[in-house]
């Protein structure tokens, strides 16, 4: 044995070095892709962004606006203003993962201008809305640093208009018969989101007061129901497995399902005929919008906005036709409020607008200035007939925009500068009506830049101060 | 150290060990009854030459002519032979009775005297084990050594458990080694795809697989120091388990049997006064329990709408909507619905084991059957075990021993925590007046249209919808299944080579698979989002492969001096491959489980594989029984750490009680004096490089859309990848004393310890604008430091009789000292509003979360009507779940065959959120809702309503510091009760204190002449009952079991199945 003891040490030894490097070479991960066309991105960010604009938080700014109610568990705590910055943690990673993480590859990565303008007509919609809900927030040194500094809420909407831009001149550069299929709201559609792209630049400049801006680019906006952006109007089996299916659909069968509704909220009450707060008048009847708008874990049907292919209004033709009244009204005067007001109302009388129990009314003729003036049926309580027009403009818009961002943002914006004519928007508890929400805690524990204390939901956002 | 340079100095130590001597002897070493003594120490006296026994007890030297043999062995009284001629010795060593030396096993699984380890270890003795009739393991290991802390999940049959020594010195592991006969041995708790950490069923622990029959000794590890001889991996602590081999002569059988009964040992107290829901009316469809006394009902017969829709029971009984005012009936249910759910547990164990051998060859059979029925219907665990073992010597030099176990066990578990689908979240939350019994049956609508198998439960008493909300307790526990089936196969293989006398070789490979395959149904109708039925299958296939190479050498310096050098080099292979199938949307109601029933089937697939190479050295000095010195360095490197590691170890061990001149009577018996130094590193988790794509499912709240369902896509990882992850640092520093009195009747050891752990990898979770969510970094450090203290009094010693005191405390107190540029990391992962976090400057795992307001003086920030505020600046550190110290004292006692046996431990100063009675009182179940006050002056409610003198009304009077108000409906369902981070969640945390009887037993051994007669050797019988009584504050639950599965979101109860208590009867045949 002795003899061999040297051999099988050395053996031993040398087996055992030899090649430790390429042994251990192992470590590539053998789970997931890392040579993913950018383009497949595109449909996460419609996720993300559907997240944003449809989700969470816009449930909550639905509570403050009186379109629902919580009324169990922690929408019952939200819907009365107890509000923790753990709330928002999900819609901030939406929009700087979900979003312009991706958004960057695609600019980066791809050549398709159909795919990077529709990406950043995305980015633009996300950043809008969070510039709306949370004032200040990082943008401009997000992607080049852990600790970006928050810009202010206007530069914020400033950058969005750049992007807009952007995505226009790049969906400009494509044949308008182009399409993409992966895209699942407009199908890929350039002039759609073209006109999206108007539509949002629009919202922005009503959001920042630059009436004459938005009058101009609302009249490139969505010019028919079919060009809307809606959640998930170009796929093909949305509402088929609960996974795509409408957020309404979602929580009002989940296990959270009793914890909102429509039911008994001031936006029902303002559509019921029967109510003593309702808006309907001899030239409009509201009964199946108001149908189509009730959300409640006990009444989900297939006519209803809860329905699980509803198709969820993110940027609605509704919407641009009330920014072109709204506008027009403020840059061009009343006729032009009133003429562009009717435009609506003609769309909404086709029915094609909403869906809703066919078995109940619309009515929606159109205003004739006179129902404006002093006495009239838009004028009751007898106000000067251009603060009458605006009024229902605005009331109008809390109606056509249900279920958008958009409600939150005119409740805010005309409580500032119109609050002669602002709803009568129910207060839930104390004295105040929110007016953000809180950054997300995610964000104070990982950003030296967040302010300390952070902003309190009363207090208001830079532009409605 | 440069790697060349390392390999070269290694080499050449090798080599340069080869000298040679004249004549060879050969021969074995037994006991006083011929069992051999496996590495009992031959030294020729006045050399430096010498060699150590086999398994077998054979060893074989070269001495010179003349020489003389001392022959030594721990617990035996040392020998000296004269060889002369003879070249054939046979000695039989003599058992040392004043010896009370312990013995430890040392890296090549021979046995040392423990006094002469300067580490730290606690041993635990096989009857320890299984003494505490434990079903599992793990538990049986509870309280018998200090600094090792056990944690339950729950006492769902075959759970797992979590082991901790000296706390948690990483975040990524802090579990220590399992090493079973010096291979070792995968013990992960993986909680799956299908199962949340937060919700879903305990998973198991795969120590648990082993037969604790076929253990001979457990021995605990605790400092860094250890990591020289075990690597890595032993950054957590390592725990040594020495098996059972055969010995030499005739067959030996040993049968034993116990048969347990158990019980829940703590139950929340619920309200029986009032009804189903809201504002003091009864609603049957309310999910809350505010609703009306009722006592106040008419006591008649419940009035229903017979005209529409309806629900017929599986027994035909039939539930109609309630008329307008009809609920009448005073009945209330708590009970009838508790023990529909839980019934008394029962474990049946039998093992069987079998050894015998020549000379030559020895063999170890065993066989073990457990099948445990829970304490909550339905859940079981079986598990049945096969060992074989041989040892077999070929020749003078060369000799092996083998050795395979299979396990196989299944079982059920039953889905709990924060999971709508769970049995605790559907009971605990139901209302006192709804009787749980008619959970399935038809549902006819208005138009007489019948769904079947419909699910009735408390929130839809007519199964009126798809979805029941939350699940009937009854249907979570026979309708859904959560069964494991589970094939494990270990092997092992060892060959001893004796090259020359005072040079070994050990070769040892090991192989560890195990097949977990989980398979979860939830009908449809189910709730937790599985209306429409779901199945997962998840199948876990681990294999690890263990290779080792060890060397040791022996040399007597001069006389004083001993010298030892071992030196090796060990290879392992770790692999996983995880499928995931989980299919939803069933094409119709079926109870078939398998995918092919579905319209919506995912599947995913991970693997995960890492290589690791090592290479030690360790030198052992001892200078006359006065000191020892260890030395070790340790190369390692692993396929997942960019750079490789080297770390050195260091331990002095002093016994300066044989400087004083000490005899029999002296009080000190033994004295000695410990310091040890060393370091251990951890490699990162494998494939942490890269950022790569990823499908995903976005969801805000209780609305998840899915990239999957729509056709597909991707996204870049929000986790991010890193390319320079490299190993996490823990370097420990620990001073002891060991001490014996009075002819070691006391024994006392105490050490002292600091360590930091740097480098610690932490997936940190990033601020949103960072542009991912969190990111994986050498970026961390903490501290541990702690005292260990055991002690062990036999005070009463006489012929027959014998009492001892016994028992252990320790303290670890962690700070974590560094987070990079992160404020906190949520152990949780976003799953808990109580949130158990690292966060620099406060103890590893300290809860965060949503706190009252207050003041500038820490008062609480009252609003008008003198009610706490929800504080909306963000998370407050809530407390801290670890306890100051821990300890356990127990009373052994034997008389003639009587021994006795009771063991206490005791937990303080340990934090617990109790999230079950905070989301209670939301719910309005929770027994402290039930109280009715009558106030003596007028009070307010949250809502600001004032309560006149006088008035009989529901709640608890309260002074928060402005005056009492009164705490009713208004304040549990808004800030002081329920779920969420909107609720003041500081008020669910509480004081987790406990002790508890966890041993208490009694046992009689048999052995006289008569069992000798029938051909036995000895009988024994046993009754020992474990857990039998708690004191804590805690109301209604266990503090010591947690909703989470790790080691580190600790402290957190939350609709968590319950523990339990029991006694077990035990008779063990030996033949």
């Amino acid at each position: 044995m002795k003899k061999h003891i040297r051999k099988f040490i050395y053996a031993v030894v040398l087996l055992a070095f030899i090649g430790c490097d390429t042994y251990l070479d192992i470590n590539e991960d053998p789970n997931v892709a890392i040579d993913v066309p950018a383009e497949l991105l595109l449909k996460g960010m419609l996720l993300a962004n559907v997240q944003i604009q449809s989700g969470h938080t816009m449930r909550i700014s639905q509570f403050w606006t009186g379109q629902m109610k919580g009324i169990a568990n922690l929408y019952a705590r939200i819907n009365d203003y107890n509000i923790s910055p753990e709330e928002t943690n999900s819609e901030w990673g939406f929009m700087y993962h979900g979003i312009m993480t991706q958004n960057d590859i695609i600019q980066e990565n791809s050549d398709d201008n159909l795919v990077k303008g529709i990406a950043n007509v995305i980015e633009a919609h996300g950043l809008g809305s969070m510039a709306s809900l949370f004032g200040d927030i990082p943008y401009s040194e997000v992607g080049s640093t852990e600790d970006a500094a928050f810009d202010g809420q206007l530069a914020v909407y400033q950058a969005a208009q750049t992007l807009l831009n952007d995505a226009i001149a790049q969906l400009t550069l494509v044949p308008a018969t182009r399409r993409f299929s992966n895209d699942i709201l407009l199908n890929g559609n350039p002039t759609a989101w073209i006109q999206v792209a108007n539509t949002l630049k629009a919202r922005y400049f009503l959001a920042t007061r630059q009436y004459p801006e938005a009058y101009t680019s609302a009249q490139s906006g969505i010019n028919s129901g079919s060009n809307a952006l809606r959640y998930a109007a170009a796929y093909a089996d949305y509402g088929s497995t609960n996974e795509n299916s409408s957020l309404y659909f979602l929580i009002l069968t989940g296990s959270r399902a009793g914890d909102l509704t429509t039911v008994d909220s001031f936006c029902e009450d303002l559509l019921s005929p029967s109510s003593t707060t309702s808006r309907n008048n001899t030239k409009t009847d509201e009964s199946r919008r108001g149908d189509y708008l009730t959300l409640d874990q006990g009444g989900i049907n297939a006519n209803r906005l809860s329905a699980a292919n509803a198709r969820m209004p993110l940027v609605t033709y509704e919407e641009n036709l009330l920014i072109l009244a709204e506008a027009g009204f403020r840059v061009t005067g009343f006729n032009e409020g009133l003429t562009r007001l009717n435009s609506l109302r003609t769309y909404l009388r086709t029915g094609n607008a909403f869906a809703g129990n066919t078995g109940l009314n619309i009515l929606y003729d159109d205003y004739v200035s006179t129902d404006f003036d002093a006495g009239g049926i838009e004028n009751t309580d007898n106000i000067a007939a251009d603060r009458a027009l605006l009024r229902e403009i605005i009331e109008e818009r809390y109606v056509s925009c249900f279920g958008t961002h958009v409600v939150f943002d005119d409740a805010r914006r005309i409580r500032a500068t119109d609050n002669d004519i602002a709803l009568p928007i129910p207060i839930n508890s104390g004295s105040q009506y929110p007016e953000r929400f809180l950054i997300a805690q995610d964000e104070i524990d990982g950003n030296s830049n967040a302010p300390s204390p952070i902003p309190d939901i009363f207090t208001k956002t830079p532009i409605n101060q | 150290m440069n790697r060349k340079l390392f390999f070269s100095v290694l080499v050449l130590m090798l080599s340069s060990a080869f000298i040679y001597a004249q004549k060879t002897v050969t021969g074995t070493i037994t006991d006083n009854s011929g069992v051999p003594l496996a590495g009992a120490s031959i030294v020729e006296k006045g050399t430096s030459n010498g060699a150590s026994t086999d398994f077998d007890g054979n060893f074989s030297i070269d001495v010179g002519d003349s020489a003389i043999l001392e022959v030594s062995y721990v617990g035996f009284k040392t020998k000296e032979i004269t060889v002369g001629n003879q070249t054939t010795l046979t000695i039989t060593l003599e058992e040392d009775a004043e010896s009370l030396d312990e013995v430890v096993i040392n890296a090549l699984g021979f046995k040392e005297n423990r006094d002469k380890v300067a580490s730290t270890y606690s041993v635990i003795q096989t009857d320890e084990v299984l003494g505490a009739k434990e079903p599992t393991l793990i538990n049986s290991l509870a309280g018998k050594a200090s600094g090792l802390t056990i944690t339950g999940t729950s006492a769902d049959p075959g759970a797992g458990s979590n082991i901790q020594i000296r706390g948690i010195s990483s975040i990524n592991g802090s579990s220590p080694l399992i090493v079973v006969d010096g291979i070792p041995l995968n013990n992960s708790n993986l909680e799956g795809i299908a199962s949340d950490a937060d919700g879903g069923v305990s998973q198991q622990s795969r120590l648990n697989d082993i037969n604790p029959d076929d253990i001979e000794t457990i021995q605990v590890f605790k400092g860094a120091s250890a990591g020289a001889i075990y690597g890595s991996r032993a950054l957590g602590g390592v725990i040594v388990i020495t098996t059972k081999r055969g010995k030499e002569g005739k067959l030996r059988v040993s049968l034993s049997s116990t048969i347990s009964v158990d019980q829940i040992n703590r139950r929340h107290p619920l309200q029986t006064k009032f009804g189903q829901g809201a504002n003091g009316n009864y609603s049957a469809t309310s999910a809350n329990s505010w609703g009306d006394r009722i006592l106040d009902r008419s006591g008649g017969a419940d009035v229903f709408n017979t005209s529409g829709q309806y629900f017929e029971a599986a027994d035909g009984s039939l539930y109609y909507p309630y008329a307008s005012g009809g609920k009448n009936s005073q009945d209330v249910f708590t009970e009838s619905n508790f023990d529909a759910i839980f019934k008394d547990g029962l474990a049946e164990d039998l093992r069987l084991n079998l050894s015998g051998g020549t000379e030559k060859a020895t063999f170890y059979f065993s066989t073990g059957r457990l099948n445990q029925r829970g304490i909550i219907r339905e859940s079981d665990y079986v598990k049945n075990t096969f060992t074989f073992g041989n040892t077999m010597k070929f020749n003078d030099w060369l000799s092996s021993s083998a050795k395979i176990t299979y396990t196989k066990s299944k079982s059920n578990r039953i889905q709990q925590g924060s999971n709508t689908a769970g049995v605790y979240l559907g009971l605990l939350r139901n209302p006192a007046d709804f009787d749980i019994s008619d959970y399935i049956g038809t549902y006819y609508d208005n138009n007489g249209n019948p769904t079947p198998l419909r699910h009735r439960s408390y929130r839809r008493y007519l199964g009126q919808t798809v979805n029941p909300t939350y699940n009937n307790p009854l249907w979570t526990i026979y309708e859904q299944t959560s069964n494991t089936n589970v094939d494990r196969y270990v092997g092992s293989m060892e060959f001893n080579v004796i090259a020359t006398p005072w040079l070994n070789f050990v070769v040892r490979g090991g192989l560890d698979n195990f097949n977990d395959d989980r398979t979860y149904f939830f009908p449809v109708f189910s709730a937790d989002g599985a209306n429409a039925g779901r199945y997962q299958n998840e199948i876990y296939n681990n294999t690890e492969l263990t290779g080792e190479f060890i060397s040791l050498m022996n040399f007597q310096l001069n006389e004083d001096i001993t010298a030892r050098f071992t030196l090796g080099a060990a290879t392992s292979d770790r692999k996983r491959k995880q499928i995931y199938v989980e299919a939803l949307d069933f094409l119709y109601n079926s109870r078939l489980q398998n995918p092919s029933i579905a319209g919506n089937i995912d599947e995913q697939e991970r693997n995960r594989r890492t290589r690791n190479i090592r290479f030690y050295g360790l030198s052992s000095f001892e200078y006359k029984d006065l000191l020892n010195l260890n030395l070790g360095l340790t190369y390692e490197d692993a396929s997942s750490s960019v750079e490789s590691i080297t770390y050195p170890s260091v331990e002095l061990g002093f016994n300066w009680s044989n400087l004083l001149d000490l005899n029999a009577d002296s009080t000190i018996s033994f004295a000695k004096l410990r310091l040890a130094y060393g370091e251990v590193g951890l490699a990162p988790e494998p494939h942490g490089w890269e950022t790569g794509y990823e499908t995903a499912s976005y969801t805000s709240y209780s609305d998840p859309i899915s990239l999957t369902a729509f056709g597909g896509g991707f996204r870049l990882n929000d986790d991010q990848g890193n390319p320079l992850l490299e190993f996490e640092k823990k370097k420990e520093y620990e001073a002891g004393l060991d001490f014996r009195f009075f002819k070691n009747r006391l024994k006392l050891s105490g050490t002292y310890y600091f360590n930091e752990t740097s480098d610690m990898l932490l997936p940190i979770d990033l601020n949103p604008s960072s542009g991912f969510d969190t990111l994986l970094g050498n970026i961390a450090s903490l501290e541990n430091e702690g005292f260990e203290f055991d002690f062990d009094y036999n005070f009463f010693r006489k012929q027959d009789a014998s009492i001892s005191l016994y028992g252990n405390v320790s303290t670890n107190r962690s700070e974590i000292t560094d987070l990079g540029s992160v404020a906190s990391v949520d152990f949780t992962n976003g799953a808990s509003s109580v949130k158990p976090s690292a966060i620099v400057g406060e103890p590893i795992s300290t809860f965060l979360g949503s706190a009252a307001l207050r003041n500038a003086d820490g008062s609480l920030d009252l609003d008008a009507n003198g009610f706490p505020q929800l504080d909306g600046s963000g998370d407050k550190v809530l407390g801290d779940p670890n306890p100051d110290w821990r300890g356990a004292a127990g009373i052994r006692a034997n008389y003639k065959g009587f021994s006795l046996n009771v063991l206490f431990e005791t937990s303080q100063g340990n934090d617990i959120a109790e999230r079950t009675r905070f989301v209670l009182q939301g719910f309005g179940t929770h027994g402290i809702t039930g109280n009715d006050v009558t106030p003596s002056q007028n009070i307010v409610n949250y809502a600001g309503n004032t309560i006149t003198a006088g008035t009989l009304v529901r709640g608890n009077i309260q002074d928060f510091g402005g005056g009492p108000v009164l705490l009713d409906e208004s304040w549990y369902t808004s800030l002081g009760g329920g779920f969420g981070g909107s609720v003041i969640n500081e008020f669910a945390i509480g004081d987790g204190s406990w002790t508890r009887l966890r041993e208490l037993s009694l046992a009689y051994d048999i052995n006289g002449s008569w069992i000798k007669k029938v051909g036995l050797e000895s009988i024994s019988l046993s009754v020992t009952g474990r857990n039998l009584a708690l004191w804590t504050k805690v109301k209604g639950s266990d503090p010591d079991i947690s909703q989470f599965g790790n080691g580190t979101a600790k402290g957190v109860d939350y609709f968590s199945n319950p523990s339990s208590k029991s006694v077990v009867f035990g008779i063990n045949i030996n033949y």
